[in-house]
């Protein structure tokens, strides 16, 4: 009887079974590094309506985040500054600047510039500004070095491994007070020390991992 | 010494037992007609009858994938669940068909170990069946989530949210015990079709040969290949074996683990699989009378074969029955209200239709099987084996349903009463497990013909060293 | 004027689109003193407040309501100095006046008032009925129907949402051959309600109650849920009217229950084992029978030391969150349900659904009647989740949706959950509640904005429950951490507890001695519900003491009654 198949598949289910095995755990492996947040929210910079330079105003000028973020110590919210916060120094500042038209605009029409929002947790995450920057941990540690960022970007995941991680073990990211809203910050040598005598001052053992810590 | 050594016209004793009725296969077949016999079912004209299921199987898939389709788009509520009854028709479904799983793997594997050769004329079919009921069952955990999109949650994947599922849970001891159920119990029937496949093969020609070829992994008969394909059918069997009791008993750590009146009981696994046992037989005898008669198999599937089911039936019956009434003990026993109420309640509260119902079908019915004759007349042991389908179903019916309707709290008792969805979803797995079952009768053997051939006296090596010189 | 289109509105030509109080200047005038009503918000539908257009009507030129009140003010403060008065009269939003605030009391005319010929003398007859108008208990008069959260909050006594009924007791029910749910014919000269029985122990014979405030028919909510009885009410018998003839009418009405599904006379099986259960779920006694006994509430535990099989959490530390429900004060009022429900965003599922026993309350009052039927005894029993530290919801949920958090309370992540429903079943106390619908789906816009947003809307699908307020223990952590200061009793305040009337309610830390909560539950009369399941709940119970007149219980003959 003449065979059906030519010699050479009598190894072919091998081959298949080995391959589909690779194939699922390849596959699988770039579905999970490529669908997460750390792939695909990233380096998030949407056009902005006025052309607005974190770098010149933080970088180049040093002005503090809270001159304009005035939420951000005592509020879950840091808040994007109304058009009057712009408009308290471009009055007299670059009046009639052409990129600063639509502020102009926005505050003889009383309506409101609309900002694209950068960063945005879920709505079901329950994120508090004031409750980080009363232990200490810097802006930067979340929103990067915005003080180069000509456009505001998306630096960091915000997801919730990269939450926990931070959580779990948060002392790399506790600064001296003096030092939270300072973008270029590195951790010292001894920083360890400092995180343990930082905790001990502020009597915090660990910061939550609970779930309702951020879900409710 | 088995009669299978012997041949008949030689042996007194052998002739003996042929003259009542106790060889395994009878109508005098032999290799070679017994090959006929069943190829033929896959390679001749469809009988018409086949055409007429199959378009009632299809139609209830359809159902089903209807009534799937509505409950993604609206939601569980669809349902007649309430808030007590937080599992009702999905769950009870669910177990039913777990349960009916189980016959084809305990035919074809404890009792291969146990050297019970009647088995092998209705363990092909068997086996499919468990693997159809268990894809049936595999549905209902996979809707019944709130969040079906999301029910991917119940695996471990590495994922960004650095979370796992909650081992503890047995919902979750559930998804490994199933699923590797349902793996071993694949891989068992495919490696019993092999030697089959390639019986068809070798009778086929063109695209079928290939196809049949490809799934046959060339299989040659050859002597070295035998060897290892019965130590690797041994050894599946022994990895199925354990399967059959845990598959079960972890479903039933489902509610034994929990601490519902009425679910919490210790006795849940062992009754549990009883049950199973019992409801897969019910389930094999109802399909096996019906094929026998369409096509013909009566010389293969015989009395015996249908009178050792019966016995089987009788024993996990009984089994059951001595766990439904040990429940009431126990309950009564432990002098806790609640548990004492759960088991009054089952019997006399507002379910005790269903109860009764089970009670009757799935404890008084097999109890017939004590008389031979019963056990040996087939439009008795046809309504019968229907019987313990229905009370199988009421069963868990009852666990499930009546156990949360009345817990703790009296304020929170309600009554759970299926929607329209309920019923149709259930009535569309049948057809789910149909359009499987009848694309298996008509593609593949359903009679292991290897094994059949095993038990033939012409298996015997002795057979054509008589004096008629072999074949008939 | 109107907020809403009315049955008033639809019959005059002209209306007037009346703002809320809170979206106009006002001013209001007490015994103690007088406030100022500052807008909210500006007028969502550009409504008019009624001193606009009083001011309107009144006024030769162009004035609107803060004028008004501007005016009004400047003679009540009389200050040279007006404009520095008004301010601190809009911050601080009240003045104290001097007035007059204490009346005597007339003493005859209260002996007249409680002199027994005053009192109603019942006359009706089987044949002859009396019928006693009362208002909604939810709706009041009405006012309230179009109100979801109304509708759908369950009379405390009937448990019955979204209708009204006509309520009997068991002997009339009897007598007239009906059952609950049958339709009643109520008629009387000439005219016909139609109601839905209920039958409701207690009851005087031959008196039917029925409910004002339903049958409305315009509102989104309101329009057609139970009947108008205005139709066989007469202005001059406005409270009780006497000679109705009362029979069965043909048809069931469904009502939406959330209680008793089966009734107590309908099967006998749960009836007596709700007798027996009682005692050990509400635990009362008398207050003569207490001084005696004083544990009595600790002999229905179980008397062994009760041993857990998984390794318990150590919750010594911190703050740990607790509550106590005093089963004496609290009088069933379902202020609770209702403040929670606001709170947390709980959807409202209408008639079907809580028909369905789906309802969404994360608090609610269980009602049991004991004794005789003609004259039983009632109590309720304020159910949340009890925050169990051994829960068996948590260990079963497979993928971990549900858990325990470190000061103890047990968390429900909604967008973890993938709705297995296992916690529920799961739950002895059943305060899980599933979301079988999408039920914000068509949530108008307005509602929407008066979600809490500190709550995540739940999708279906979902499980939830009462957290305890997590929200609220948040913002108060957070609160206390941005302060450097610890948490003291009283910062978290949760909306039950805040809304009970009688402070049956205590939430705090118990590991701290001297907290409200602790000092509550170190009462002899505190137990746990289902205590000898050892899921060792944070939620406990003050056991029900009665003190009843011995006139009126019978219990002193000497006492003439």
């Amino acid at each position: 009887m003449a065979q059906i198949f030519p010699k050479w598949t009598n190894k072919a289910p091998l081959y298949v079974a080995i391959a589909s095995v690779l194939i699922i755990i390849i596959t699988g492996g770039l579905i999970n590094y490529y669908a997460s947040p750390l792939n695909i929210d990233v380096g998030y910079r949407p056009i902005q309506p006025v052309p607005y330079s974190h770098k010149v105003h933080v970088g180049d000028l040093g002005m503090d985040c809270r001159f304009c973020h005035t939420g951000v110590e005592y509020s879950p919210v840091a808040m994007i500054p109304p058009t009057k916060t712009c408009m308290n120094c471009h009055n007299m500042i670059k009046a009639d600047s052409e990129n600063l038209k639509l502020i102009r605009e926005s505050q003889q029409n009383k309506t409101p510039v609309q900002w694209v929002r950068v960063h945005k947790s879920p709505d079901y995450v329950y994120f508090d500004h004031s409750a980080h920057i009363t232990v200490g941990v810097g802006c930067a540690s979340c929103h990067g070095n915005i003080s180069e960022m000509e456009v505001v970007f998306q630096a960091k995941p915000l997801s919730m491994g990269w939450c926990l991680n931070c959580h779990r073990n948060p002392d790399d990211h506790l600064r001296p007070f003096d030092k939270i809203t300072n973008m270029t910050w590195t951790p010292p040598a001894n920083q360890a020390e400092f995180a343990a005598k930082q905790k001990a001052l502020l009597d915090i053992k660990a910061p939550t991992t609970d779930c309702t810590g951020c879900h409710r | 010494m088995s009669i299978l050594n012997k041949h008949p016209e030689r042996d007194p004793s052998v002739a003996e037992a042929v003259a009542s009725d106790e060889l395994l296969v009878t109508g005098g077949h032999t290799f070679t007609t017994l090959t006929d016999k069943v190829s033929g079912i896959v390679e001749k004209k469809t009988p018409p009858q086949w055409y007429l299921l199959f378009a009632m199987a299809i139609s209830g898939l359809l159902v089903l994938l209807g009534a799937i389709g509505w409950l993604v788009f609206e939601g569980t509520g669809i349902w007649g669940l309430n808030n007590p009854v937080g599992w009702g028709w999905a769950i009870v479904n669910f177990v039913f068909w777990v349960g009916i799983g189980h016959a084809g793997t305990l035919i074809s594997a404890i009792l291969f170990l146990l050297r019970q050769q009647w088995r092998t004329a209705i363990n092909r079919f068997a086996e499919a069946m468990t693997i159809f009921a268990v894809i049936c069952a595999l549905v209902f955990p996979g809707i019944h989530v709130g969040r079906i999109w999301l029910a991917y949650y119940m695996f471990p994947i590495p994922n960004q949210m650095l979370i796992w599922p909650n081992f503890r849970s047995p919902l979750l001891w559930d998804i490994f015990a199933v699923g590797t159920y349902f793996t071993v119990s694949t891989l068992f029937w495919y490696v019993g079709l092999i030697p089959d496949l390639a019986t068809l093969r070798d009778r086929a020609t063109k695209l079928r040969k290939k196809v049949l070829g490809f799934f046959a992994l060339g299989w040659r008969g050859g002597n070295r290949q035998w060897q290892h394909y019965e130590k690797a059918y041994l050894m599946l069997a022994g990895l199925a074996t354990p399967l059959v009791l845990s598959v079960h008993s972890v479903v039933a750590t489902d509610f034994a683990t929990s601490m519902v009146p009425g679910w919490h009981t210790t006795i849940f696994p062992p009754y549990f699989v009883a049950g199973a046992v019992f409801s897969g037989f019910g389930m094999v005898m109802t399909l096996a009378l019906i094929a026998r008669k369409i096509y013909g198999l009566e010389d293969i599937i015989t009395v015996n074969h249908l009178e050792r089911m019966n016995k089987i039936i009788l024993v996990t019956g009984s089994m059951v029955g001595y766990a439904y009434l040990s429940e009431f003990f126990i309950a009564w026993y432990s002098g806790n209200q609640f548990e004492v109420f759960a088991f009054i309640n089952r019997a006399l509260g507002p379910y005790a239709w269903a109860y009764w119902i089970m009670f009757t079908c799935n404890v008084i019915t097999p109890q017939i099987f004590w008389f031979k004759k019963v056990r040996r007349s087939i439009p008795i042991m046809f309504v019968a084996s229907i019987f313990v389908n229905i009370g199988m179903w009421f069963e868990r019916f009852v666990i499930t349903v009546t156990s949360l309707s009345r817990d703790y709290l009296p304020s929170s008792w309600d009554y759970f009463s299926p929607s329209f969805w309920d019923i149709i979803t259930f009535v569309g797995s049948f057809g789910l497990f149909f359009t499987f079952f009848l694309l298996f009768l008509r593609f593949l053997p359903m009679v292991a013909l290897s094994e059949v051939k095993g038990v033939l006296p012409e298996a015997d090596p002795h057979h054509y060293s008589h004096k008629d010189g072999g074949a008939k | 004027m109107s907020s809403h289109v009315d049955e008033t509105c639809v019959n005059n030509t002209w209306h007037i689109n009346q703002a809320h109080f809170l979206e106009s200047w006002g001013d209001v005038s007490g015994y103690q003193g007088a406030g100022i009503i500052q807008p909210l918000i500006a007028p969502l539908f550009d409504g008019k407040s009624t001193i606009d257009v009083l001011a309107d009507l009144l006024s030769e030129e162009e004035t609107w309501a803060y004028g008004e009140v501007h005016k009004t003010w400047s003679d009540i403060l009389n200050d040279a100095n007006f404009d520095k008065a008004w301010r601190r009269v809009v911050h601080d939003g009240f003045i104290a006046l001097d007035r007059e605030s204490q009346v005597a009391l007339n003493r005859s005319m209260t002996q007249a008032a409680v002199s027994s010929s005053n009192f109603y003398r019942p006359t009706a007859t089987t044949t002859e009925m009396e019928v006693i108008f009362s208002a909604s208990f939810s709706n009041y008069d009405g006012r309230y129907a179009n109100n979801g959260w109304m509708q759908e909050l369950p009379d405390p006594i009937t448990k019955l949402t979204w209708d009204n009924v006509a309520l009997m007791s068991v002997g009339t029910a009897k007598a007239l051959g009906v059952k609950n749910e049958d339709r009643l014919k109520i008629s009387n000269s000439g005219t016909d309600l139609f109601l839905p029985v209920w039958v409701l122990p207690g009851l005087a014979d031959n008196t039917i109650t029925v409910e004002l405030g339903f049958g409305r028919d315009i509102g989104r909510i309101s329009r057609g849920v139970g009947s108008d009885v205005n139709v066989i009410r007469k202005s001059t018998a406005i409270n009780i009217a006497s000679g109705f003839k009362v029979a069965k009418a043909p048809g069931k009405h469904t009502l939406a229950c959330v209680q008793d599904h089966h009734g107590m006379d309908e099967e006998q099986l749960a009836a007596d084992a709700i007798q027996e259960r009682l005692p050990t779920i509400v635990r009362e006694s008398s207050l003569s029978d207490y001084q005696k006994d004083p544990a009595f509430a600790m002999a229905f535990a179980e008397k062994e030391e009760l041993r857990s099989l998984w390794k318990e959490h150590d919750y010594s530390d911190g703050n740990q969150w607790g509550m106590a429900i005093d089963l004496n004060t609290c009088t069933g009022c379902s202020a609770c349900t209702i403040a929670c429900q606001s709170e947390n965003n709980i959807p409202v599922i209408g008639k079907e659904e809580v028909n369905n026993g789906r309802d969404m309350s994360w608090i609610r009052l269980d009602r049991y009647f004991s004794g005789d039927v003609e004259d039983p005894e009632m109590v309720f029993q304020p159910i949340a989740c009890q925050h169990c530290e051994m829960a068996p919801c948590e260990g079963v949920c497979p993928v971990a949706a549900t858990t325990h958090s470190e000061d103890g309370l047990n968390e429900m992540a909604y967008n973890r959950c993938i709705g297995t429903r296992y916690c529920a079943n799961n739950c002895p106390y059943k305060v899980r509640r599933f979301n079988f619908f999408n039920f914000t789906k068509d949530m108008p816009e307005i509602v929407q904005m008066a979600m809490n947003p500190d709550v995540t809307i739940r999708f279906r699908g979902v499980m939830e429950k009462c957290t305890f307020c997590v929200q609220r223990i948040n913002v108060a952590k957070i609160e206390a951490k941005n302060d450097s200061r610890d948490l003291v009793d009283g910062d978290v305040v949760v909306a039950c507890q805040q809304a009970c009337p009688t402070d049956a309610i205590a939430f705090g830390n118990i590991n701290d001695p001297q907290s409200e909560v602790s000092r509550i539950k170190a009462q002899n009369r505190d137990y746990a519900l289902l205590g000898e399941l050892n899921l060792q709940p944070r939620t406990s119970y003050g056991a029900k003491l009665r003190n009843l007149n011995p006139a009126i219980d019978g219990s002193n003959p000497a006492i003439e009654t």
